[in-house]
């Protein structure tokens, strides 16, 4: 005999449990911070596991995503407000751990690369719009339900991401010349 | 199409979410602008940099541990039965199940898929997706050949994008099966694979099931199921390769 709660169990093994890897993907590098990753994980799972009921879709995926990016942004207004701040890509400084220079073993196995910096260092909106298209796949209309905004800022935040990572590279290339002279 | 119209439109055009007649109005401007032709060149090379040098982090065991105990129990050690409920239960499982008489099963491909799914998630969570790890496919053929009664042809595709992790032994359909594992950027592919009763060959076909794309296929004898949470694009590209492996 099928308990609810057995059946509850076995329906967030198959929708929520296999996705665990891209919800800490997209919380690590929204956070980026390894604790603050898995405080966020395990606070969407609670809420996964409570809205499991209300989910008939076929997207697991999209939908467990949805819910790690809005316990994100709620936990970091609470916890990282400094992190929330409004920006105008025109007046963005370039940020200063971009030119770290060159890069020692240990950095690069920490995932240190200029890349991984310069993603790191993109405005909150424009980075999660880079990772969910770039690193899960998801399409405009995926997207712009996770980050509950239109179709055309999906596109508007996708194309300044890349522009803006592009200045952030070639920037952190020529600051690391110079650190090397 | 001028250059301003065209960088706004540049980054949907390289995602594929650009219609038909707006793509071919990009195409036709890229063909004559060299500076936009060179901006959509870098703009495909960042891409695939981003793509194979920041790959997917990948959960830490002990959080996987903390989310599988905040589940209900499997197995509640006591539980009342409701009898308030238990004749109008019953009434609703003696409907269901002479529905499920008269309803059509579903096709055979969603079921089996359902089931290819199933295998892959368990793999993915028990941590048991390789019980032979080595990306030699010299090593991880012989490993079958005491396992299975059948010889699954496996191969390397690291040229192609394509590494080769390893293997195991699963269940589908009632049988045991081969199971190859690739991996693509932080993305694990299963790929199942057992013997037909007949010689059959059939054409790729894709579907998708709980966020999952899955292409099976026939090939000489043996079936193939590819799962994975890979693009449907570059799956499909994979079950190509494999379909005309030498």
């Amino acid at each position: 005999m099928t308990t609810p709660d057995r059946a509850r169990r076995r329906r967030f093994e198959q929708v929520a449990l296999p996705h665990l890897d891209a919800a800490y993907s997209l919380a690590r590098w929204l956070t980026r911070n390894d604790q603050d990753a898995e405080d966020v994980v395990q606070e969407a799972f609670v809420r996964a596991l409570r809205f499991i009921d209300g989910f008939h879709g076929s997207e697991g995926r999209a939908w467990l995503l949805a819910i790690v990016r809005n316990t994100c942004f709620s936990w970091m207004e609470k916890n990282r407000p400094a992190h929330m701040q409004p920006f105008d890509d025109d007046t963005l400084e370039i940020p200063a751990q971009l030119a770290a220079g060159p890069e020692s073993s240990a950095e690069r196995a920490a995932n240190a690369t200029a890349l991984h910096r310069a993603i790191a260092a993109l405005p909150l909106a424009l980075r999660e719009a880079l990772v969910l298209r770039e690193l899960e796949e998801l399409s405009y209309r995926e997207i712009a339900r996770i980050a509950e905004v239109p179709i055309g800022t999906v596109m508007s935040r996708l194309s300044r991401a890349r522009a803006l990572l592009a200045r952030f590279l070639a920037r952190g290339a020529q600051l690391g010349e110079e650190t090397r002279k | 199409m001028n250059c301003r119209e065209s960088e706004l439109q540049l980054d949907a055009y390289h995602d594929g979410e650009l219609d038909l007649s707006g793509s071919l109005a990009l195409e036709e401007h890229l063909a004559a602008c060299p500076a936009c032709s060179q901006r959509y060149a870098a703009r495909r090379l960042q891409s695939s940099r981003i793509r194979i040098e920041a790959p997917r982090y990948a959960a830490p065991a002990a959080l996987r541990r903390r989310i599988e105990e905040m589940l209900p129990e499997e197995n509640p050690i006591k539980r009342k039965i409701r009898w308030r409920w238990a004749i109008p239960a019953a009434a609703a499982a003696a409907v269901l199940v002479s529905l499920a008489v008269l309803l059509p099963r579903p096709a055979d491909d969603e079921a089996l898929a359902g089931e290819v799914v199933a295998a892959h998630t368990r793999a993915m969570m028990n941590g048991r997706l390789l019980e032979v790890a080595s990306s030699d496919q010299h090593a991880v053929k012989p490993w079958f050949s005491t396992r299975v009664d059948f010889a699954p042809p496996v191969k390397d595709y690291a040229a192609e994008g394509f590494g080769l992790a390893g293997g195991r032994v699963d269940h589908l359909d009632k049988r045991r099966v081969a199971a190859l594992a690739y991996k693509v950027r932080g993305h694990m592919i299963d790929v199942f694979i057992w013997p037909l009763a007949s010689v059959g060959e059939r054409a790729p076909a894709a579907m998708t099931q709980r966020g999952f794309n899955i292409v099976r296929f026939d090939r000489g004898r043996m079936a193939y199921w590819l799962v994975s949470d890979l693009n449907a694009d570059e799956l499909g590209r994979f079950a190509r390769l494999l379909q005309e492996q030498k």
